[in-house]
């Protein structure tokens, strides 16, 4: 088992006031699967993926990763796991705007303290097999939303993570783009890469392998 | 756990490179955050720059003085001064100090009383001061002869009218070296010039060439008075082991053992220095730690500055904690851009302090000098007040959750 979550439960305070993110959740997902979680706008389906992601940590219950209990893990291993074996790509982007197309992918090979020629490297690699190797010296404001997002994955795939979590992924992009970023995540888990898609978009359900339906905090139904 | 030099040296290429782009975009509003320690850095290169100079250009005027020997001095005590009476040593009172001191080299008397004379050559006439003195004073007053000579012993004995003049005053008398051997009068009695001194130049505005020296057995003959017993000593010691210290300590000790009714000053090249090198040190601290504070409040306002900085770009720290940037990472990178930021304040700073520096040097009778030592000891202290004001910033951005951060506004 890859991931699990047991009895998984998320709580945010604001002004004295605790309101439940997600209850009692329970999820496994293997090595090589393409997952997808789907649910309307609030319904705790971001917060879910922060959490596999280990953007966030659970309020109770347990995630192990690996079969490793995170809540035991101190911070710079959760930071190396993030760097090593997650990739993220967000609906937004998340391009720095003052980098290069190169720059940004090459961002996370920084943080595993790779020489600039090795993370030259690796970025022109995943460049030239995302098609946009022609636009590295170029600033994500010379891009179009489209190429962006394939930015975006380069940026999650350069330090070949064993998961890839995309957080509606096709939310600001047009429908060629859609297909096209969907497809290219699809190539993605066919290379062996386990695939975390959060989504709203109900028509993208056909690429996923396994689907975790998320209401009001509550995993409802596990296709 | 292996160190891995690579986890300070990443960031720190990091924050240098954030730096660079920050410094492109804001240059004008980072020229005004780091002004505060742009001033600070300014003043102390300038303040030391200057006192040192002004240290190094008074100790070699005093050593151009020949303040490489003791002088001593009788003291008068104001009731004394009030009834008209001035001590002085007496002639043989220099006799007797040779005869007891032996590690005395040179001995001379000197007329102890300041003596203003009108000289006259041809039809200029020119007020001067006049020293009494043997001729050992040549060497104990520093000073060197550009024509002619200077007075003899036998000049001495023999009670002639012989002069030796300063440079300026030949200047001003016009008198030239094909003129020696010629009479001048002083207190209309002809005196013949055999010598002109090398000129001293100015000391903090005063003419040191404007002097006239004869032999003490006719200045009294001069001025109908005898002056045997209104003297001041000038002495060097021999360089056999004694220290001035040592000397000065001897003297005190002969003094108080014969002359119990008068009071004496020993001065020395040493004790002025010293005096000076105190008044320098203190002036130099007290400059300093006024510049300090001023730079402690500059990197206040740096630290405001990264503060403001890290708050502008927690979504881009959200981004990279999302990608695994360490506490560390962030951290280091934070603190080089603080270190950065001030070092772009120091180097302004310091580059003005340079270009007033040169502009002050055209305008001083000495040269001014920067010392090396000095401005890498600020920029080492910059970097500190850097790393120092960091801290808090780069704290605040390497703790931000994540999660959160990378939700906050762009």
């Amino acid at each position: 088992m890859l991931i699990q979550i047991s009895n998984g439960n998320k709580n945010y305070t604001h002004e004295r006031l605790e309101s439940k993110v997600l209850t009692n959740t329970n999820i496994k997902i293997n090595s090589g699967e393409f997952v997808g979680i789907i649910g309307d706008s609030g319904s705790g389906k971001t917060t879910l993926l922060n959490i596999l992601g280990l953007l966030d940590d659970l309020t109770s219950g347990k995630y192990f990763y690996n079969g490793i209990d995170t809540s035991t893990l101190k911070n710079s291993d959760l930071d190396k796991i993030r760097n090593t074996q997650f990739g993220f790509v967000f609906q937004s982007f998340y391009l720095l705007s003052r980098l290069t197309v190169i720059e940004n992918v090459c961002l996370p090979l920084r943080y595993c303290y790779k020489k600039k020629s090795e993370r030259i490297s690796l970025g022109l690699q995943i460049l030239e097999k995302l098609n946009i190797l022609g636009k590295s010296y170029m600033y994500p404001s010379q891009l179009s939303g489209g190429q962006i997002q394939r930015v975006a994955i380069a940026r999650a795939l350069v330090n070949n993570p064993s998961v890839i979590f995309a957080d509606e992924p096709t939310g600001n992009l047009d429908s060629k783009n859609s297909f096209a970023v969907m497809k290219l995540l699809k190539k993605i888990h066919e290379s062996g890469h386990t695939v975390i898609v959060v989504t709203h978009d109900l028509k993208l359900t056909s690429y996923f392998t396994k689907i975790f339906k998320v209401m009001d905090g509550k995993i409802i139904d596990e296709i | 756990m292996k160190f891995n030099a690579n986890c300070i040296l990443f960031p720190v290429v990091s924050g240098i490179e954030t730096s660079i782009n920050s410094l492109k975009l804001n240059l004008f509003s980072t020229i005004l955050t780091t002004s505060g320690i742009a001033v600070g850095i300014f003043s102390v290169i300038v303040i030391v720059a200057v006192l040192n100079s002004l240290g190094e250009f008074v100790t070699s005027k005093l050593d151009s003085l020949s303040m490489n020997g003791i002088t001593i001095k009788a003291k008068t005590s104001d009731e004394d001064k009030l009834l008209g009476i001035n001590n002085a040593l007496s002639y043989q009172l220099v006799n007797e100090i040779k005869a007891a001191l032996p590690e005395i080299e040179n001995i001379t008397p000197v007329t102890a009383d300041p003596i203003m004379v009108l000289a006259r050559f041809k039809d200029i006439s020119v007020q001067t001061s006049l020293v009494g003195t043997t001729h050992g004073y040549l060497e104990l007053a520093g000073l060197s002869t550009d024509y002619g000579f200077f007075f003899s012993e036998e000049d001495n004995i023999k009670n002639r009218n012989v002069v030796f003049i300063g440079a300026s005053l030949a200047d001003k008398l016009k008198f030239s070296k094909s003129m020696l051997g010629q009479f001048i009068a002083l207190n209309n009695q002809w005196y013949r010039v055999i010598g002109i001194a090398q000129s001293k130049g100015d000391l903090f505005g005063l003419d040191q060439d404007n002097f006239l020296v004869v032999p003490l057995t006719s200045i009294s003959s001069l001025f109908n008075r005898n002056y045997g017993d209104r003297l001041n000593v000038l002495l060097n010691i021999s360089n056999s082991g004694f220290t001035k210290q040592s000397v000065e300590d001897r003297f005190h000790r002969y003094f108080r053992r014969n002359q119990n009714e008068i009071e004496f000053d020993i001065t020395s090249s040493n004790s002025i220095t010293k005096s000076f090198d105190e008044i320098t040190r203190v002036s130099t601290v007290g400059a300093t730690v006024v510049v300090g504070i001023s730079i402690f409040v500059g990197g206040i306002g740096v630290m405001n500055v990264m503060l403001l900085s890290v708050g502008e770009r927690t979504h881009e720290f959200g981004i990279k904690k999302s990608m695994g940037a360490p506490f560390s990472f962030i951290f280091i990178e934070i603190l080089t851009e603080s270190v950065i930021i001030c070092c772009f304040g120091a180097t302004i700073g310091a580059l003005s302090a340079m270009l007033v520096i040169f502009f002050i040097d055209l305008a001083l009778p000495f040269h001014i000098t920067v010392s090396y030592l000095v401005l890498l000891l600020c920029f080492l202290f910059i970097i500190l007040i850097g790393v120092i004001f960091g801290v808090t910033p780069a704290y605040k951005a390497a703790e931000l959750n994540p999660s959160v951060a990378i939700k906050s506004k762009v």
